[in-house]
């Protein structure tokens, strides 16, 4: 098939490489298809008949050279979610729970899906990263299953609890004093000096296409049609223009019918570069010093911020940011209405959906998905409160019953009919 | 003592594949002013019509993004290493 890496600026051709910037303007590269022969060869059954993994839309991702890859990643739930609707005011409300995603319980495990096949593609025995901790996580544990070296690099503040499942794969995970920009910026400099695929710096062409499979499962786990809104947590920008960019694509390849879908972007108001460009109408990113217990969205200078601004703008969506608390909170509305734990950026995104719709920027009605990308098994530590002063009793049945009825302790205003 | 410009990856090609240029400026701004006289289209491929330097490209001086100090007019004194990197990685 026809493919081949296409400036996003001045549209040049690039065959594929494990490079990001375009050599004639410097613009960002991004994977070009062929669409007329899409639509020719894939067909909704054929899809269907298909392996219950990202996968399944192999033809809308970078080719591998070794063959489409079988690891069992993506393809994760999307959930009605008719208490937390009951519980905000949605009537029409879905979560895509990417807190259950393989191997690694986070969205990222779909773009390092596709980030180390091309690293395999391209001949690197190092892989490596720099990461607000989801990140370090999926690649820890897919370079370990592939059996090549990997090297991890976090700043220096992030949760700990993030960091004890990737210290356990064969990785080398180093902390680096400073902002995930910092690193980031490092990550950059380590592609230019040594013999290293970095899954979201010489492999992001290939690595941010894998964030395209959320939009794709989306349609078809809604019995191939897309949503009217979707709720999308925001760090470097890329997953939100991407889920934009994989509608745009099942409309041109006729898996799905066209229709408008307005996307929200979400961020904590301690890192929100791309939510205040939206807000204020800036036309230029403002780079910022996250300050958040949101570690896994504190981006301050996101590479797609601007283009995740374009595409919130030109979908006639819009971008908000909310409190840390109001994000703790949100995290355990999510947890008591759906039994989804999420991690800190779940909270952003329920939250900023509750302020969404409160200042009437969403449609109550609308066939409306939030995109859950973590598991809260990794920020455990921003929910310790609700641990504290737990009950504790004699193994009597007289001590239970003198606790009292547990719904008369919580609250009854989350629970409504099944 | 003069400062000295890096250029990473792609981006060497803009001083005709060098990895480092020493010159002298006050500003960051003065030091792609003089750059220019000698790479021709440099600063157009660094910066916007208006001036402002391209979204696509990081500046940093001693690995601090001028975005977060005083953009193209961040000082620069002898013995500064400025870096000229893609934006485009992360997230």
């Amino acid at each position: 098939m026809a493919q081949f890496l296409e400036c996003r600026v001045c549209k040049k051709a690039t065959d594929f490489k494990p490079e990001t910037v375009c050599p004639f303007c410097f613009g960002p590269l991004e994977v070009a298809y062929d669409y007329p022969a899409i639509r020719q060869s894939l067909s909704r059954s054929n899809v269907e008949s298909r392996p219950t993994t990202m996968w399944r839309y192999h033809e809308l991702l970078p080719e591998v050279l070794g063959g489409t890859p079988t690891t069992p990643v993506g393809w994760t739930p999307m959930i009605r979610a008719k208490r937390l609707g009951q519980a905000i005011g949605m009537t029409n409300l879905y979560i895509k729970n990417d807190a259950v995603n393989f191997p690694s319980l986070s969205f990222k495990d779909r773009v390092v899906s596709v980030a180390l096949a091309k690293a395999i593609d391209f001949g690197f025995d190092l892989v490596g990263c720099a990461s607000t901790g989801n990140l370090a996580n999926a690649v820890g544990a897919q370079a370990s299953m592939l059996g090549l070296e990997s090297v991890i690099l976090i700043p220096d503040d992030l949760e700990s609890q993030k960091i004890l499942s990737a210290v356990c794969y064969k990785t080398r995970v180093i902390q680096v004093r400073g902002t995930y920009d910092d690193v980031n910026r490092l990550c950059t400099e380590l592609t230019y000096r040594e013999k290293i695929g970095i899954v979201n710096v010489n492999l992001r062409p290939f690595y941010s296409e894998g964030s395209k499979t959320v939009g794709f499962e989306m349609a078809e786990q809604l019995g191939w049609v897309l949503p009217d809104q979707v709720v999308v947590p925001m760090a470097g920008g890329s997953l939100i223009s991407k889920i934009g960019k994989a509608f745009g694509e099942l409309v041109k390849v006729d898996l799905v019918d066209q229709k408008p879908v307005k996307l929200f972007g979400a961020q904590a108001s301690g890192c929100a570069p791309i939510s205040s460009m939206v807000k204020t109408g800036a036309e230029e990113l403002t780079p910022v010093v996250p300050d958040t217990l949101v570690k896994s969205l504190s981006i301050g200078a996101p590479a797609d911020g601007r283009r995740a601004a374009e595409t919130i703008r030109t979908s006639g969506g819009w971008a908000e940011d909310v409190s840390d608390e109001e994000t703790v909170a949100a995290i355990v509305l999510l947890a008591e209405t759906e039994g989804i734990f999420t991690e800190t950026a779940g909270g952003v995104t329920v939250g900023v959906t509750r302020k969404l719709l409160a200042a009437g920027r969403l449609d109550r009605d609308a066939l409306t998905v939030l995109c859950i990308t973590g598991n809260g098994l990794k920020t455990p530590n921003v929910v310790a409160h609700k641990a504290a002063n737990l009950p504790t009793i004699e193994a009597k049945y007289s001590a239970y019953k003198a606790l009292g009825q547990p719904l008369e302790e919580k609250g009854k205003e989350h629970v409504g009919t099944i | 003592m003069s400062v000295r410009f890096e250029f990473l990856g792609p981006l060497k090609a803009i001083v005709a594949g060098q990895e480092a240029v020493e010159l002298e400026a006050g500003t960051v701004a003065q030091a792609l002013e003089e750059l220019n006289k000698t790479y021709d289209g440099l600063a157009q491929r660094l910066q916007e019509e208006s001036g402002s330097l391209h979204r696509h490209i990081n500046i940093y001086v001693n690995e601090e993004d001028i975005r977060l100090k005083e953009n193209l007019q961040t000082t620069l004194a002898p013995g500064d290493v400025v870096t000229v990197i893609s934006a485009i990685a992360g997230g």
